[in-house]
């Protein structure tokens, strides 16, 4: 009986050590919140470069909601101000800017990377 | 040699040495090991450890990968399709073939993915996708990437192509201009006016301020050399108001 115990604890030990560290359950029909970071960061900047062609704010609200967002706006704020304080790629950081400001998110760092418009009230 | 000088047997134990007994469990070594008790132990514990870590309580996914992303027949709770759209929309703004193609690889949508796209486009329009503007852009530009890439789907034919606007011209009559006459020197007493034979069109008063909207530049194939402006009333609808 004490051999079939701890038989049994080394057992469950090993089994969850398998489980849960070598061979992890992998899901196969995650929702777009599961995403990693960086799919999630490449999926916003798919959605805000779709953005600079339509300028379609609704659209992108929606399309963004799908990572599971409670407020997109801040989202994508806290995003773009990340890629400007990391010294993201130039060309993102001009994309995520146009959107930001198109969700009325415009801060003073983001100020410098608004790209031209008619209205000539860029810097 | 009498019979009082035979020597008494032996006893059956000598003093110092103990009794044989039957051995009892007390004398039986204590904790030895059963090697079957300690195999099926094991082989116990693996499964309810697995079963435990893989049913009851698996690690919560954070870290998924697009090819993990929510497939199925449903296209609208598909999670690959709006990636693709994603993808797409991307395509139309940067036409980065390469990076258009290495996002799909990473959704794994089989042996051929942009003919998969152009399935997805087929299916998303026969799904009602497509009824939002919203939705019909994105399907273009679906259709646009893999047209491009030389593929087709039940789309080609579904969504009309983007054709120019026809230009409605109107014929006004407009007078020549001449110079007016010098002036003389004995004014006439009546003057008379003459009809100038211009023609004003009478448009809709505008119903607020012109707000400009943004300038961008893009690159396609299928539009060379062409300055599209794209007018919108304050509806969030196109075209030019009558």
């Amino acid at each position: 009986m004490i051999s079939l115990i701890i038989g049994g604890l080394v057992g469950l030990g090993g089994g969850l050590v398998y489980g849960w560290v070598i061979d992890k359950a992998e899901y196969i029909d995650s929702p777009m919140s599961g995403l990693a970071q960086s799919y999630q960061n490449d999926y916003t900047l798919m959605i805000a470069a779709g953005y600079a062609v339509d300028q379609d704010v609704d659209a992108a609200i929606d399309r963004l909601r799908r990572l599971g967002m409670d407020n997109v706006p801040i989202y994508v704020q806290e995003m773009t101000e990340r890629y400007i304080t990391n010294s993201g790629d130039i060309e993102d950081i001009r994309l995520l800017v146009a959107l930001s400001e198109g969700l009325g998110r415009l801060t003073p760092p983001m100020e410098r990377f608004r790209q031209l418009n008619p209205t000539g009230d860029s810097p | 040699m009498s019979q009082s000088s035979v020597p008494p047997p032996p006893p059956s134990t000598l003093p110092e040495q103990p009794s044989f007994r039957q051995a009892s469990k007390y004398q039986q070594r204590r904790f030895g090991i059963s090697w079957w008790g300690l195999l099926i132990g094991l082989v116990l514990g693996v499964a309810g450890g697995i079963y435990l870590s893989w049913v009851q309580f698996p690690v919560i996914e954070t870290e998924t990968r697009p090819d993990q992303l929510r497939g199925g027949e449903n296209i609208l709770g598909n999670e690959k399709v709006h990636y693709v759209v994603a993808i797409t929309l991307a395509y139309s703004h940067d036409s980065d073939l390469g990076l258009a193609i290495q996002r799909l690889t990473d959704l794994e949508l089989g042996n051929d993915p942009l003919q998969a796209v152009a399935d997805m486009t087929c299916n998303l329009l026969n799904s009602g996708y497509a009824q939002t503007s919203a939705g019909l852009r994105a399907v273009r530009s679906m259709r646009t990437f893999y047209r491009l890439q030389g593929r087709s789907s039940c789309a080609d034919d579904l969504i009309p192509d983007i054709v120019s606007t026809s230009i409605v011209e109107i014929d006004v009559p407009t007078s020549t201009a001449t110079l007016p006459p010098p002036p003389s020197k004995t004014p006439s007493s009546a003057a008379t006016t003459t009809p100038s034979g211009l023609v004003i069109v009478p448009t809709t008063a505008p119903q607020r301020e012109y707000e400009g909207s943004v300038f961008s530049t893009f690159c396609s194939t299928e539009l060379n050399g062409i300055i599209e402006v794209y007018v919108r009333d304050f509806g969030n609808r196109e075209g030019i108001p009558r």
